[in-house]
């Protein structure tokens, strides 16, 4: 396996920073990065764009794909969906799957499985997937659960670990809409079942009673049948108990969705209407071929279409590349910090931020290395044996003491698990699992236990998993759980690198608090480094014992002296990792599992048997799973991560100690999961249409050879009037120029797409941009004439007659942005050019607004302006009087928006205005 | 022949006197605003006359926070308003300025601007009032329409004076020695005010001068000694304000015109609407005449035009201002408002030769068009009007402009709206300490 094209292809790409992990033995230095065959943007990938998945296993033809978002084979192309589908079916059903529970009670139950999140891919075919696996219930199915799954399909697979945690929260919710639709129809169903039931047993009864008389054989076969019934009853109800019971226990979580769950706890058949003269017969001869119910039958209709809008939702946030993604968000991210001037160019939208709050913090924390590299890496290295098939599940509980618990960001108690498989050779490599489960496990008891259908495979494990969790009377908020687990499944085509058990945060701290809880924390540990101390020694003796793959706690730290003394112990820790990890064993089995229950506010590791399990507590400063212990000890960790925004392309290891020889230690961290749930649902057709207009702006540019002045029009506040006779050039154009616009206020309301009356003065308050169409019938003759009256406010730019009406610009502020020779080529570039231009400016204007020369009162009409220019000159920011103004009306925009009141104003100048012709080409 | 009327007057783009940089519109009215009263320092009043019955009396703040607010709305009266005055009466503590309409709707009412409350009203006047006057040291108001009444502040009746004439008093000045001028039609009526020893008042016509040839547009005090008055037909005469004899008469186009018949093949003479004096502005030392679309500077000192633009605006000048000895102001029909300044001429020599070449040479006659050159051989102490900016935006006649000195300038318009004329970059200072200011108060934005 390692070694294979497949694999090469991952260790190239810039996600995955070394790809020198395969040669074990060349030093780190020396190894040279294999490059996929073409360049990393080549995709071989037989859909074209990325869709979500919904598939089930179905008990009759196996794995089989339901439904697509979006459904349009132009996005799916010729991809194989029925294939994919068993992949990634069949990677649930090896990965995962509730283990047997000892019931407390006679009957059937019900597994209440949480859910497993996997990320796993097909390199070959360039098909990548977070897939989210569920079980629905269904009462006439096999064990009565139908396995479904919905995965988010795509080719890069750095994408889906970069945007993890927003998969994850989406999918979450899609899938909670999906299981409450269905414990509502699975109960409805019990329910309807029960009065079949019923209705039977009353009909025995009755014909029992008088039959007692005639003959007891017969009497004592209908009794028989009459304690099946009776059986069958209290079984269904014991189910319907158990499936209406189950919200109780989720309620607390603010997204969940009950559906009522009190009406039917206390006797169900009570609630329902008189028992129609529904035979049962008809229902089971019905039943009786076996149809399996779609899944419109298994969900409640209004929770299958929330779901499904859900889903749709996600894919729209996603659309687009990992650096758009990437790139919106951080824009976003610190755009909205910028509240005095965020305004002025509409790189976000004001309506994202309400709803996000939590989830900047750890938006900030964006590129960083992605968890796919280490566990890839992890994965290529491993020395292999090939019958071995091991899971693992290493948990770590951690219980917060409760002035912790304040200071320590949500994510800290997270206790991360790697699981990982390799396997011999096939093209489905699963990069990553999450499995989530809530802190309700203790409380809920055997139930909670039942739920978990991680990748473990036993039961046991996780019940000990679960009661280790003993969360501390203060919530946290959120607990993220990660594990990571390799394992190695050699037959089959599907390699299991990392499994994640998470809880997804419910909220996030905030980036602000990272200092003051880093020094919290770092206080805090000095009292834990015993405990620590024990638990890495135990992990040791485990990882030697169970035989451990690697596991590579390798992560870019900047540890300082100071630091290092501090946490001599924590370092020793490390070492000791790393000697364990050095062993690289397969075991096979579940050899030891270790539950620290006794001291569980410490982080506590559970080691499984088989991997390399590298499990950490979340720190809050990271704000991202960092799985890896040297990480999670060494304090500096922060430091680390700012060094990796610089693009990652090299490897940014920073080796502790010994370990720089280990070839073997990889960076266990996945992706974190930044849960921006929000910043591209509202921007996103926004951002296509500025990606558009982006396009649009650029060929302006470079096609007028007075574009500049245009520009400096828009920019220092001279209303702009586009005419021509082509209405749909007139709108592309007005529409490419609004990004130079700046305050465009709400919904744009700046501009105005297609003027239609004659302009008047109150519209040049309102719009600083229009579009007018002439139109051969000579309609808009009456509009054009309008515009003469107000020429002095108005730039008049003519498309018919490749002419501008303005004032002329000179300076250089302007060609910074707006640049006609610019090497740019892709509109997409330009408008990131351009947006990084306009943040500069806006915040130079913002300096400039501030500016203490501002704050003296002038007696005499502002005439001191020579100090604040001075101002604007010596910084060289404005080197022209044309520059002033621009910076003037900017400024302006922001005092008028912050200590402004009263009807708005035009200002404007008395400049001369010139006729320029486009010297360009047509 | 043309070139007199040529539109010398397109000023262009730069405009480098020009400080209106920044302006806003202020909405609130429905139909032609017709006039604008400034209460106090920081705000104004303007009136609208409504087609309809809606009239509505709008208060703006221009002054205070340079924000133009809409502060009131005074509703009550029916039918469009046909004149309006401040009343500040003093009372030795506090002195209130409040707000005296008349109505078509033949009413007159109190407004207080503070709160937009109607205080007192009068209705049922035998006719519709045309003009008020508001006699501060006696503590009494005017109101003059058919027939002349004097109000006390508690709006009551004192006394009046029905007029015989048909067209009624149309405007109203205070002269000395309690004594009044009412401009009817052609003539001009003196009245006098006299207080009894029962401090009843009484009102008798004690003089009435007749020496306009055409109707009266226009009333004014000049200074404590004279007050001037301008006709339909161009004529302006001065008058001593203590014994009302004649002490100039200006027919201002009758001089021009005849200069034009002797220098040139003049078709026709001016006809009387581009004659008709509509406004008269004075600051004490000059007059500043609005005849039809043309500007005249008259000296009072020297009893001369001293400076003039015949054709000043495209149409009728509706209103004017003397912001200086030099500056002045004026608003047309057309939609515009412009600045003049008073320039000397530059040497004689230059333009007089300009001329004589200029019947040689187009080019240089076309370059020359920017000054009366043929009227500084016959008044060699001419000054030259010279545009120094406008103020574009109505679009409709500009009705009249409130100047409130370096907080703006109001229009007001034909097209409903008023417009806040402001320096701009004073406003950018004043919105930058305002935005301190802020940050101080609250720490934050």
């Amino acid at each position: 396996m390692i070694g294979s094209p497949d694999l090469l292809a991952f260790t190239g790409t810039e996600g995955f920073g070394g790809g020198e992990e395969d040669q074990d033995a060349i030093p780190e230095e020396l190894s040279v990065p294999l490059l996929p065959p073409s360049n990393p943007w080549t995709s071989s990938a037989q859909f074209h764009r990325d869709f979500i998945l919904v598939a089930e296993f179905s008990e009759q033809v196996g794995p089989k794909p339901v439904l697509t978002i979006p459904d349009d084979p132009r996005v799916i192309g010729s991809f194989d969906l029925n294939h994919f589908s068993v992949r990634i079916m069949s990677v649930d059903y090896q990965a995962s799957g509730p283990g047997p529970v000892p019931p407390p009670s006679p009957g059937p139950r019900l597994n209440f499985s949480e859910d497993s999140r996997v990320i796993l891919g097909d390199s070959a075919e360039d098909a990548f997937a977070y897939v989210h696996h569920m079980t629905l219930y269904d009462l006439e199915a096999r064990g009565m659960v139908r396995p479904f799954c919905v995965a988010y399909v795509c080719s890069d697979q750095a994408k889906l670990m970069e945007n993890f945690c927003e998969l994850s929260t989406c999918f979450s919710q899609a899938a909670d809409s999906l299981k409450t639709g269905n414990r509502q129809a699975f109960s409805m169903e019990l329910q309807r079942k029960l009065q079949e039931l019923e209705y039977t047993r009353v009909t025995l009864q009755q014909e029992t009673e008088p039959q007692t008389a005639n003959g007891l054989t017969e009497s004592g076969e209908k009794a028989g049948e009459l304690d099946a019934v009776e059986r069958s009853i209290s079984n269904h109800r014991d189910l319907l108990r158990q499936v209406t019971s189950y919200p109780n226990r989720k309620l607390k979580q603010p997204d969940f969705l009950p559906y009522d769950p009190a009406d039917s706890l206390t006797d169900p058949i009570a609630l329902l209407p008189p028992p129609e003269p529904c035979p049962s017969i008809s229902t089971s001869t019905r039943r009786s071929e076996h149809r399996l119910k779609p899944l419109e039958e298994l969900c409640n209709a209004y929770f299958l279409s929330l779901m499904k809008e859900q889903l749709a939702d996600t894919e729209r946030r996603l659309r687009g590349d990992r650096s758009m993604l990437r790139t919106a968000r951080v824009t976003n991210l610190l755009s909205k910090r910028l509240t005095p001037i965020n305004f002025l160019f509409e790189l976000w939208s004001p309506e994202d931020g309400d709803e996000e709050e939590g989830g900047d913090a750890a938006e900030v924390e964006l590129p960083r290395t992605t968890g796919t590299k280490s566990s890839v890496e992890a994965f290529q290295s491993e020395p292999m044996s090939l019958e071995s098939f091991f899971s693992c599940v290493e948990e770590i509980p951690i219980k917060l003491e409760a002035d912790e618990a304040r200071t320590v960001t949500p994510d800290d108690s997270v206790a991360t698990e790697m699981t990982g498989s390799v396997s011999s050779g096939d093209s489905i490599e699963v990069l990553g699992t999450e499995k989530s489960y809530r802190s309700q496990h203790v409380d809920t008891g055997s139930d909670s236990r039942a739920a978990d259908d991680s990748l473990s495979s036993t039961e046991a494990l996780v019940g000990m998993t679960d009661t280790s969790y003993k969360r501390g009377a203060v919530d946290v908020g959120a607990r993220r759980v990660r594990a990571y687990a390799k394992r190695a499944n050699s037959e089959d085509s599907i390699e299991v690198l990392s499994t994640t058990e998470s809880i997804i945060p419910d909220d996030l701290t905030a980036i602000e608090e990272e200092e003051t809880e880093y020094q919290s924390l770092s206080n805090g540990f000095g009292n834990k480094e015993e405990a620590l101390t024990d638990y890495k020694c135990d992990d040791v003796l485990k990882e030697e014992k169970t035989l451990d793959t690697t596991t590579s706690n390798e992560r870019p730290v900047q540890e300082d002296d100071s630091v290092v003394d501090r946490y001599e112990t924590l370092k020793q820790i490390t070492v000791s990792s790393e000697i364990t990890i050095k062993v690289e064993q397969v075991s096979e089995g579940l050899s030891s599992n270790q539950v620290h229950e006794d001291e569980p506010e410490k982080s506590t590791r559970l080691l499984q048997a088989e991997e390399a399990v590298d499990s950490t507590p979340q720190w809050p400063e990271v704000h991202q799973t960092v799985p890896d212990l040297h990480v999670n000890f060494a304090p500096s960790v922060t430091l680390a991560e700012v060094e990796q925004w610089s693009p990652p392309c090299a490897p940014l290891r920073l080796l502790s100690i010994d370990e720089a020889s280990d070839c073997n230690s990889f960076t266990g961290s996945s992706d974190p999961p930044t849960p921006n749930r929000n910043i591209h649902s509202n921007t996103r057709s926004d951002r296509k249409r500025r990606r558009r207009a982006g396009l649009r702006a650029l060929r302006f540019l470079k096609q007028n050879s007075f574009s500049q002045h245009a520009v400096f029009c828009l920019l220092s506040g001279r209303p702009l009037v586009v005419v021509g006779g082509d209405e749909g050039l007139v709108r592309k154009l007005v529409d490419a120029l609004s990004l130079f616009l700046p305050a465009p206020g709400p919904e744009r309301s700046a501009v105005m797409m297609y003027l239609t009356t004659p302009l008047q003065l109150t519209d040049l308050l309102t719009w600083r941009l229009m579009g007018i169409h002439r139109s051969p019938s000579g309609s808009s003759a009456t509009i054009l004439q309008s515009l003469t009256r107000y020429s002095r406010y108005l730039s008049l730019l003519d498309l018919d007659q490749r002419t501008l009406h303005c004032p002329s610009y000179s300076g250089s502020l302007i060609s910074r942005l707006a640049d006609p020779n610019t090497g740019i080529s892709r509109g997409l570039t330009y408008l990131l050019h351009l947006e990084s231009c306009l943040t500069a400016l806006a915040n130079q204007a913002l300096l400039y607004t501030f500016h203490p020369a501002l704050q003296r009162p002038t007696t005499a009409g502002g005439t001191d302006g020579s100090e604040k220019e001075d101002f604007l000159f010596k910084r060289g920011i404005c080197s022209s009087e044309s520059d002033l103004r621009v910076m003037h009306f900017l400024s302006d925009l922001i005092k008028q928006r912050h200590a402004g009141r009263g009807p708005p104003v035009l200002r404007f100048s008395y400049s001369p205005i010139h006729l320029h012709r486009n010297t360009h080409a047509a | 022949v043309n070139e007199a009327k040529s539109p010398v007057l397109c000023i262009g783009e730069e405009q480098p006197k020009n400080w209106f940089t920044e302006l806003q519109v202020l909405k609130g009215h429905f139909d032609i605003v017709r006039f604008l009263v400034q209460i106090d320092d920081f705000s104004i009043s303007e009136r609208c006359d409504a087609a309809d019955d809606t009239v509505q009396l709008i208060a703006f703040s221009p002054g205070a926070r340079q924000t133009g607010e809409r502060l009131q709305e005074l509703r009550g009266h029916s039918q469009q308003i046909t004149a309006m005055t401040t009343f500040t009466c003093d009372d030795g503590l506090t002195s209130h300025t409040s707000l005296i309409t008349a109505s078509s709707d033949r009413s007159l009412s109190l407004w207080d601007p503070d709160t937009g409350n109607r205080v007192q009203t009068i209705s049922d006047l035998q006719s519709s009032v045309k003009c008020l006057l508001v006699l501060e040291r006696l503590c009494v108001w005017i109101s003059g329409g058919e027939e002349l009444c004097v109000w006390n502040k508690d709006f009551q009746l004192q006394c009046h004076k029905q007029n015989h004439s048909d067209t009624g008093i149309t405007a109203l000045i205070e002269l000395p020695k309690n004594c009044l001028a009412a401009a009817m039609d052609k003539e001009i009526a003196i009245y006098r005010l006299t207080v009894s020893t029962d401090s009843s008042l009484s009102v008798a016509e004690i003089r009435c001068l007749s020496d306009h040839q055409d109707q009266i547009r226009s009333l004014i005090n000049v200074n404590d000694g004279l007050f001037a008055s301008g006709s339909h037909a161009g004529e302006l005469i001065l008058w001593d304000a203590i014994d009302w004899n004649i002490l100039a008469y200006e027919h201002i186009l009758w001089e021009e015109s005849q200069a034009c018949a002797q220098a040139e093949i003049r078709l026709a003479a001016p006809k009387p609407s581009e004659m008709s004096i509509q406004h008269l502005t004075t600051n004490g030392k000059l007059i500043l005449a609005a005849v039809g679309s043309g500007l005249y500077v008259y000296s009072v000192l020297s009893k001369m035009v001293v400076a003039y633009r015949k054709v000043a605006h495209d149409s009728n000048v509706l209103h004017t201002m003397l912001l200086s000895d030099s500056e002045l102001m004026s608003c047309s029909e057309d939609g515009s408002v412009r600045m003049w300044e008073i320039q000397d001429l530059p040497l004689p020599a230059e333009p007089a030769s300009a001329g004589f070449f200029g019947m040689w040479t187009f080019s240089r006659s076309n370059k020359q068009t920017g000054a009366p050159i043929k009227k500084v051989t016959d008044v060699p102490n001419i000054r030259m009007l010279e545009l120094t900016g406008d103020l574009i935006g109505h679009s409709g006649a500009v009705q009249m402009f409130v100047n409130f000195g370096e907080n703006g300038l109001v229009t007001c318009s034909a097209d409903h709206l008023l417009i806040l004329w402001k320096n701009g970059e004073r406003q950018s200072h004043l919105r930058s300490l305002a935005l301190f200011e802020k940050l101080e108060e609250s720490g934050g934005l």
